[in-house]
């Protein structure tokens, strides 16, 4: 008999060897884990079995039974397997005791064979044009397991092609293989049941129901499970082929929820931005919003060169002289003269160097701009900040948004004659336009140019989230890290080394030369960081904070909902 | 280490550089008789004369896009070629053809696609990863240009260059 296993295990034997797994493994995730990669098309782990692609067969056994309905035992020591005379799809099945799987007999190969030959039937030849080559399943396992030539002599069944499934997918039903995985989907994940399959035998098509398209805001995550390129997404379609992205591991900055993502870009560009694997955070999805909001780091209204003010306009310089400049402006002004408005778009990194040099400055009001927007119970918080906790824990603020009033009253009495803005947007945070052209000194540091740079007396360009490396703590309290991607556009520079730079302007040398070394200096201050660096965040973070579910916040506050661009405006 | 290189012993005959002078001359004043007779033809007036009609058909000059006998633009850009180029002389920027055109069903084509013929080697690797026959390399060898802007061939001029194949696979044709 197999030695004693704990109640909550199974002996499963996986090509000819014995291996423990939980009871309700699924088969086909068992075989992976035993290192035999059963190959699948319907089959996803997020997401119910319907078993219709058949590509998952294996050859399976169950114990033999002896007389007494007790299993036969071999000379190894181990159960004696009786195995199936037909194949079983390793999709629908949880392991259970005793049970034997092949993997790679004769029998499996051929099935997979044959299954391959079906599903290849009607495929048209458009790998040269279809966005999925290079990351397509049915191209991975044609090397594997498809026929040199086709065998079918009848012509192809024609289907409708570059269909527009919602705003942001496209489907091509004649590369479609019927998996029914983008279907599941739509009902189990995004519960906005809009796709089914019409027609009978192979006329069979994916549709939307009548009336219906698939608009939903996780509708992108249907392109990311398609195995094949039947769904394809818009927005990257036929911009470049996927072997030639290089890709990055980050997270979405769009919310609070910081989905893990895999960026991926080519000489510098970014061409698109998909989900990565945490379930800790966004199981294997991540929303359309968040997904797509990329392209303001690549639009024409990036600042690409530091300016200062110099008689009536703002005029282009290097950035030594932009940073003494903006220091020396704020010099005249005593600290409790001087607002810091900064944003939960910024890293923790970023944050810490900002109270830092509110300290050197003396500076008392300092407040981030709260963004809120509506929430879903999927993923998308309500919260647009990634890092307002991390804003929280810095003591960068108390409650997002509460001394805005104050800093805009105080500009507009004359109280606060300096104004330092850290990639908000001032005028949204309250401040009139008046008030800030005629502020005496006004330092901002942002990516896009916006109303308020015109004012600025200097203007410093820092780098998007994709251009920098740094950490954020999402709103489950999750520290996760931000790597570079591209690199910043002009002279650019990441928003630490402007923020350092300008503390030595007032304390001089303070050590700091990578942001790995702000990391350091700031896990020494902050007892929540201590003992961790960059490198030990990981690529799938580490909690941090034990947060309480935010107060429920339906209604969007401020305007921020109606302007999808100017939330796009800053990181 | 220095190595000791032994020099041949030479015999009297060969002391004495006569009789090597007198054969050459003797081979000299053979070529200057053939010249007279005008029986003497190695040097070809290049660029009026050519060797063209005697490259093999497996010269590699100059690569350059095809249309099909339809017209069409063969290349669906598809980047295999770029993507294989070892000196990395192929850029491509794709496109989505309007739904109005003529061969739509393709979807895509190159809307730029520049060879930079100061970067290419000529080793014929983007003829043989081309899935759609579309890229050839074709018997132009004399590329030139008075500016690196000059060398670089963008679509038209590849096109140009490449011309119609015929004999090809259609299998964009409707009945695929």
């Amino acid at each position: 008999m197999p030695e004693e296993t704990a109640k909550s295990m199974v002996n499963v034997q996986v090509d000819g060897v014995w291996k423990q797994f939980p009871r309700g493994t699924r088969l086909i995730e068992a075989c992976e884990q035993a290192g035999s990669y059963v190959p699948r098309y319907c089959y996803h782990k997020k997401l119910s079995s319907p078993g219709n692609c058949r590509m998952c067969l294996i050859e399976m056994g169950m114990p033999k039974m002896g007389p007494d309905r007790t299993p036969v035992v071999g000379d190894d020591g181990m159960p004696v397997i009786n195995w199936m005379p037909r194949p079983q799809i390793s999709c629908a099945q949880d392991v259970a005791e005793g049970m034997g799987v092949r993997t790679n007999s004769p029998m499996v190969e051929e099935c997979r064979r044959g299954v391959m030959e079906f599903l290849l039937i009607n495929h048209p030849l458009d790998c040269p044009i279809c966005d999925q080559a290079g990351e397509c399943r049915l191209q991975e396992f044609s090397v594997e397991y498809g026929s040199a030539e086709s065998r079918f002599l009848e012509n192809k069944v024609k289907k409708p092609k570059n269909v527009e499934l919602g705003a942001r997918v496209t489907l091509d039903d004649e590369r479609c293989i019927l998996c029914s995985r983008c279907i599941r989907f739509c009902q189990e994940i995004a519960k906005d049941d809009v796709l089914g399959f019409i027609d009978r035998g192979s006329h069979s098509v994916l549709t939307a129901h009548p009336g219906k398209r698939l608009d939903n805001n996780y509708s992108l995550n249907t392109v990311d499970i398609c195995p094949v390129g039947a769904l394809t997404s818009s927005d990257f379609r036929f911009k470049m082929r996927v072997w030639f992205l290089k890709e990055t591991k980050s997270f979405c900055t769009s919310c609070a929820t910081g989905c893990n993502t895999v960026i991926g870009t080519r000489e510098g560009v970014i061409y698109r931005q998909t989900p990565r694997e945490n379930d800790a955070v966004n199981s294997t999805w991540m929303c359309d919003y968040g997904r797509l909001n990329f392209d303001y780091l690549q639009s024409d209204k990036r600042l690409l060169d530091p300016k200062v003010h110099d008689g009536d306009k703002l005029v282009p310089t290097d950035w030594k002289t932009a940073l003494i400049d903006a220091a020396e402006r704020l010099k005249h002004f005593d600290g409790s003269e001087i607002a810091i408005i900064a944003s939960g778009r910024m890293t923790n990194e970023e944050l810490w160097l900002t109270s830092r040099l509110a300290a050197a400055l003396g500076v008392q009001l300092i407040e981030i701009v709260p963004h809120r927007g509506a929430g879903d119970d999927i993923l998308l918080s309500a919260d647009r900040n990634p890092n307002t906790n991390g804003a929280r824990l810095l003591r960068v603020t108390d409650e997002p948004g509460a001394k805005l009033a104050a800093i805009a009253e105080g500009i507009a009495s004359g109280r606060v004659k300096a104004l330092i803005a850290l990639k908000e947007n001032p005028l949204e945070a309250g401040v009139s336009p008046e008030d800030l052209s005629e502020l005496p000194a006004f330092v901002l540091m942002d990516i896009l140019e916006n109303p308020s740079t015109a004012c600025a007396s200097a203007l410093l360009p820092s780098a998007g989230f994709a251009e920098k490396r740094g950490s954020m703590i999402n709103g489950k309290g999750r520290l996760q890290r931000l790597n570079r991607a591209v690199q910043p556009p002009g002279q650019a520079r990441d928003d630490w080394e402007i923020l350092r730079d300008l503390i030595q302007e007032y304390s001089g040398q303070n050590g700091i030369y990578t942001i790995e070394e702000v990391f350091a200096q700031m896990s020494r201050s902050v007892p929540t960081f201590a003992g961790l660096s960059l490198s030990k965040i990981g690529d799938l973070g580490v909690q941090v904070m034990e947060v309480a579910e935010s107060p429920s916040p339906d209604e969007p506050g401020k305007d921020e909902a109606n302007k999808p661009e100017s939330e796009k405006a800053a990181n | 280490m220095a190595i000791t290189v032994s020099r041949p012993k030479l015999t009297w005959k060969e002391r004495i550089y006569l009789p090597a002078i007198l054969g050459g001359m003797a081979i000299t004043f053979r070529h200057f008789k053939n010249m007279l007779l005008g029986r003497t033809k190695v040097t070809m007036q290049y660029p009026e004369e050519k060797w063209d009609s005697h490259l093999p058909d497996h010269y590699r000059g100059a690569p350059a896009l095809v249309r099909d006998v339809s017209g069409r633009i063969r290349c669906v850009a598809c980047q295999l070629c770029e993507f294989i180029c070892p000196p990395r002389a192929i850029k491509i920027v794709p496109g989505e053809l309007p739904s109005d055109d003529k061969f739509v069903k393709v979807e895509k084509y190159p809307n730029e696609f520049d060879i930079d013929m100061i970067r290419c080697i000529y080793c014929g690797m983007c003829e043989e990863v081309c899935p759609e026959q579309a890229i050839y390399l074709r018997k132009d060898y004399a590329i030139t240009g008075f500016t690196r802007e000059d060398m670089v061939h963008d679509k038209e001029k590849l096109l140009e260059i490449g011309g119609v194949m015929e004999g090809v696979v259609l299998k964009w044709n409707e009945q695929k």
